[in-house]
């Protein structure tokens, strides 16, 4: 039988057409917008609209597609021009210093309020040692004071003075006072005192006990004299302190007499400043013993401004992306200075998390990333319920710690959170987080390929002339562009459709650029793109390599000559991450009488997968539906992946065991020159298979390398015709008609390719024509059947075969 | 002989302690003048006899000003607190004068040394009193010093009072007593180190008198010193006062020999005066 025609080169792959586009070079294009994500926009545009709880985003789709540059530039373009949200700061709280207060500014008045205290301080420091360094405060401190001295002896001098008239003396003790009888300007001797009368000494001590009491009752005075003076010179410092610091308080009060809460704080700082003048008036450092810097005097960090959210300069909404999510990333942190060995902290030190810097606007994040920090899905998800930010360490949160530490005051929370996912992660949440579906009621999902029209090929132009421009990259030349457009095809699997997969498409403007100015060119020209794309390749293949290299040196026994009976080249994927390939492999099958099995060796040694095993399962049952309707299948047959020693998976080989089976059972040998790939149901229909360009390919390069002689070819499912886009040496091979590519619908076709003979169709009566495969494999079942069938009989000499005397 | 502010640096200083309570600050005032004058320091603790007779007084009871009550007082008791309180003393100078790198010596004077050891330290240029002491509502310290070294001593006197030690501005009063060139001398070293002017008053009975009485001291070295005179109406306190407030010193240096630097003169300058007095002699 001759074998039939293959396929056409020019189906083998699908050009496409530059002269379909009406420029030169991209330069000329302008705007290239977002390719065949319409559905995605909408949702987004909706997503955005809506103004209700829990209607934050979630945009799926495939990684590197450019879900992340659509949304951010779709949010900017959106929010530009929009009034930017208000400025929040935070203040120290003079009635709970460990719960700084939160302050909302209109947007820029933050900065300007952190100036204006940071002057108003510095104003403080110099105005108010002036004050109390004036004449006049000192004169009438020394008039309370002298006062107090002139209270305190003038009670001592007429207490001195009834002393002295009763003949005795007030003395200043080591430790308090004493009275004492005096003669001559000293203390009587005691002697001399033994000598008196005894009237006198009795006076005298009567004397001394009574002005004992009196003493004691002016002694006890002075503690309230004392009092009173300190609380008078109180109030003149809180008097002059008023004076010189209400009018710098005022003229800022003034200035944000709008701001409620502006005004409240400056009324409790000047109360606080007043009550802690000494911070003011005593500026010079304490002597260090240990030599350490302090740095800034940390009592008066109490009247700074933390501006924690600064819209001064911001043009329209904000839009924040954070790359890492980590919890305290998220909702800010409170952060430590080590001040002479030990942790202190501040309402200074409070730091802003992306919830803080996107509120009144939008928060991207990568939803990987997020849910694989600790914590920190919790903590989105607590911010969006309580509609708030609450800044607490997770030790605070979870009591690990229990260190004094701030509370700052929540700050309300209105923005909403852009999630960006693959689909696996977004159906998980569905399927696992109950709140998920809460707080994220719109999907926004991402084609990653489209159809491969005229107007998208156009449009397709436009983004490559965008991506070029924001890069910075040579402008491509219409061919070009069309050879980009074929890759994306490629890329796709698929003729008729485009990868939308942004980040590959921008690696290959990228290296493209890079060989076209290599060549001295200005503009990128389709041999600049396969350059790009042949060492992308080059740089990658060394296991493919070996691998082929393996089989030229026939250490992995590959036949692409001659015929073989059992034996059929398979195609198989190795998927390497960044890039892929196919080597042929051989798979063999054995076959004799038995009980019907068929032994995947591959799954006996679990090598095999279960879609593998699935698929031996399906040709092991189109076996006994073919050829053993009317008797059992009396086949005990094994197949084989030779020298594979990894794991194999998939059907895509179904075909090409079910033909080495036929093969085998049939006793026909089977072409070595053409390889198999495709996947069979239980009707011998074939299957489409994924990868098949490179299968073809892998082949190819096989025979190309031992010499192709016009009868090498492959065997492909026809489904996969609409996704051929072959290498251009594989189009030409076929076009020289060195190299075939089959398309089959059936296991039939397949296998009738393999035997070159037909597969053989029942006729009236039901059987197969004579000679053919399907004739010569349904007669050795049937052997296999009478011969199982003769065994089982019982014997003629009346013994059990396995009972014969020895 | 020609007086200038050089020779009239202080080489001793001699303070006089007691068991007052306000000493501390006078250990570092003299501490500061040491350093300043390169100047040694001799403290002299006074063991005060009037105490000790007071304790051997059968009724003697102490009154405790903190707690507002009364205690027998004994001889031995206080023999240890005015041990004690000397220690105190001691260890403060110690502290002070080592930090300072200031040669420095103590002693207790008793009784029967006092005599002695006020002689001895008579040669001192420099007398350092605090005021308050003893006896309570005097506004001298160790009256029995102070006694002494205005009948015998011929040093000068720091009234001390705590307030703003040395201090700029530095007032001298030059009158006519005999000491008027070493008021000055004094003065200009006190004022030497202040950056600021000295201001001297001349006693003087109309423009004459004291453009006369201040071109006798036109030819003092000033050593740098800038002198600014004024006159004063002769010898009245009242003037002195109200000049002195007027400029705002905060310490004034008279002749010992000035009729305002005797005992009821003094008093009076010493209610009336915000200031140090300095009596140079």
């Amino acid at each position: 039988m001759n074998r039939p025609k293959g396929l056409a080169p020019e189906s083998l792959y699908t050009r496409c057409d530059p002269a379909q586009f009406d420029f030169e070079t991209t330069a000329e294009l302008s705007g290239g917008g977002i390719l065949g994500q319409e559905r995605a926009m909408e949702a987004l545009q909706f997503g955005v609209g809506i103004r209700r709880e829990g209607y934050n985003l979630f945009v799926l789709g495939p990684p590197g597609i450019g879900k992340y540059s659509v949304v951010r530039h779709y949010l900017e373009r959106d929010t530009e021009g929009a009034a930017p949200p208000p400025d929040w700061c935070y203040l120290h709280n003079f009635d709970q210093p460990d719960r700084p207060r939160a302050v909302m500014l209109p947007a820029g008045r933050g900065q300007a309020l952190r100036k204006d205290m940071e002057r108003l301080v510095d104003d403080l420091r110099n105005a108010i040692p002036v004050s109390f360094e004036t004449e006049e405060y000192h004169t009438r401190v020394r008039e309370i004071e002298e006062t107090l001295k002139d209270r305190r002896e003038q009670a001592l001098a007429g207490l001195s003075t009834e002393t002295e008239a009763r003949g005795l003396t007030l003395i200043r003790t080591p430790g308090g006072f004493a009275f004492a009888p005096e003669r001559d300007g000293e203390v009587l001797k005691p002697e001399d005192y033994e000598r008196l009368p005894d009237e006198e000494r009795q006076r005298i001590e009567a004397a001394v006990e009574e002005l004992q009491d009196k003493l004691a009752n002016v002694l006890r005075q002075a503690p309230g004299w004392q009092r009173e003076s300190r609380d008078r010179i109180k109030a003149l410092d809180r008097e002059v302190a008023l004076f010189a610091v209400g009018h710098l308080i005022d003229e800022i009060k003034k200035k944000y007499q709008d701001i409620a809460a502006i005004a409240a704080h400056l009324d409790a700082m000047q109360d606080d400043v007043i009550d802690n003048l000494q911070e003011f008036r005593g500026q010079e450092e304490a002597p260090n013993p240990l030599g350490i810097t302090l740095g800034e005097d940390p009592s008066l960090r109490r009247y700074q401004v933390n501006l924690l959210i600064d819209h001064g300069r911001s043009q329209g909404l904000p839009v924040i992306y954070e790359d890492t999510p980590l919890y305290q990333n998220l909702v800010g942190r409170v952060e430590h200075l080590t001040r002479m060995g030990a942790l202190v902290t501040d309402f200074t030190l409070i730091k802003p998390g992306a919830l803080h810097r996107a509120n009144g606007g939008y928060l991207i994040l990568d939803a990987k990333k997020l849910l694989t920090e600790p914590y920190a899905w919790e903590g989105l998800k607590r911010a969006l319920y309580a509609r708030e930010v609450r800044i607490q360490s997770l030790g605070q949160i979870y009591s690990y710690v229990s260190t004094v530490s701030l509370e700052p005051e929540p700050i309300p929370l209105d923005l909403k959170v852009v999630l960006l996912g693959d689909r696996s992660l977004y159906y998980l949440l569905q399927s696992y987080d109950p709140d998920f579906a809460e707080l994220f009621k719109v999907t926004a999902e991402f084609e990653d390929r489209v159809e491969r029209t005229r107007e998208n090929d156009r449009l397709y132009a436009g983004l490559l002339a965008a991506l070029a421009r924001r890069e910075d990259l040579c402008p491509l030349d219409r061919a070009a562009v069309a050879r980009v457009i074929e890759q994306c095809a490629r890329q796709a699997e698929d003729a008729e459709r485009l990868s939308v997969h942004l980040s590959g498409t921008l690696d290959l403007l990228r290296e493209s650029d890079y060989w076209a100015r290599q060549a001295g060119r200005a503009v990128i020209v389709p041999a600049d793109v396969q350059r790009a794309l042949d060492m992308q390749i080059r740089r990658v293949d060394r296991v493919r390599e070996q691998a082929q290299e393996a089989i030229l040196r026939d250490l992995v026994l590959i036949d692409t000559t001659g015929a073989r009976v059992g034996q059929v080249n398979a195609l198989s994927v190795i998927d390497l991450g960044n890039f892929s390939f196919a080597l042929p492999t051989r798979v063999t099958a054995n076959a004799r009488m038995g009980e019907g099995e068929i032994i995947d060796v591959e799954r006996e040694v679990d090598l095999g997968g279960a879609i593998h095993s699935k698929g031996v399962m399906i040709l092991t049952s189109l076996l006994a539906a073919r050829y053993a309707q009317d008797r059992p299948l009396s086949l005990s047959a094994s197949l084989v992946f030779e020298q594979s020693y990894g794991l194999i998976d998939g059907d895509s080989a179904s075909v090409t065991e079910f033909c080495a089976l036929v093969s085998a059972l049939a006793g026909i040998p089977l072409d070595q020159r053409l390889a198999v790939t495709g996947s069979v149901n239980q009707h011998g229909q074939v299957q489409a298979i994924g990868g098949v360009n490179q299968k073809i390919e892998g082949f190819f390069d096989i025979c190309r390398a031992r010499g192709l002689d016009g009868g090498h070819g492959a065997i492909i499912p026809v489904s996969n015709l609409a996704h051929l886009m072959l290498r251009e040496d594989v189009v030409e091979a076929v076009r020289a008609g060195r190299f075939h590519v089959y398309a089959v619908g059936t296991a039939d076709e397949a296998i009738a390719l393999l035997a070159g003979v037909p597969a053989g169709e029942r006729d009236g009566l039901g059987d197969y024509p004579a000679g053919s495969v399907n004739r010569l494999a349904e007669d050795r079942l049937r052997e296999f059947a009478d011969l199982r069938h003769e065994f089982a009989k019982p014997p003629a000499d009346g013994y059990e075969h396995d009972d014969v005397p020895a | 002989m020609t007086t200038s502010p050089r020779d009239a640096v202080f080489r001793r200083i001699l303070l006089p302690l007691d068991s007052g309570a306000r000493d501390g600050p006078g250990i570092d005032a003299a501490i500061g003048l040491a350093a300043r004058f390169h100047a040694e320091i001799v403290g002299i603790f006074i063991e005060d006899s009037d105490l000790m007779r007071l304790a051997a007084l059968p009724f003697a009871r102490e009154t405790i000003p903190l707690s507002v009550s009364t205690r027998r007082l004994d001889p031995a008791d206080m023999a240890r607190a005015l041990r004690v309180r000397a220690g105190v003393l001691r260890a403060r100078l110690q502290e002070r004068a080592t930090r300072a790198r200031i040669p420095w010596s103590f002693h207790v004077a008793r009784d029967e040394s006092l005599q002695e050891q006020l002689g001895e330290a008579a040669a001192s240029d420099l007398l350092i009193l605090g005021v308050g002491g003893r006896r309570a509502g005097s506004l001298r310290a160790a009256d029995r010093v102070t006694r002494y070294f205005f009948s015998h001593g011929a040093c000068t006197v720091w009234l001390y009072r705590g307030l703003a030690a040395g201090a700029p501005p530095v007032v001298a009063l030059l009158d006519d007593g005999p000491s008027s060139r070493r008021v000055l001398a004094v003065a200009g070293q006190l004022a030497r180190h202040g950056g600021k002017p000295l201001l001297v008053m001349v006693s003087a009975d109309g423009a004459a008198e004291f453009a006369r009485r201040a071109g006798e001291f036109g030819d003092i070295p000033t050593d740098g010193v800038e002198m600014e005179f004024r006159p004063l109406a002769r010898a009245a306190a009242t003037d002195l006062i109200r000049m002195v407030t007027a400029a705002r010193g905060k310490l004034l240096v008279i002749g010992r020999d000035s009729p305002l630097a005797s005992e009821a003169g003094y008093r009076r300058l010493l209610e009336d005066l915000p200031c140090e007095i300095v009596l140079a002699g």
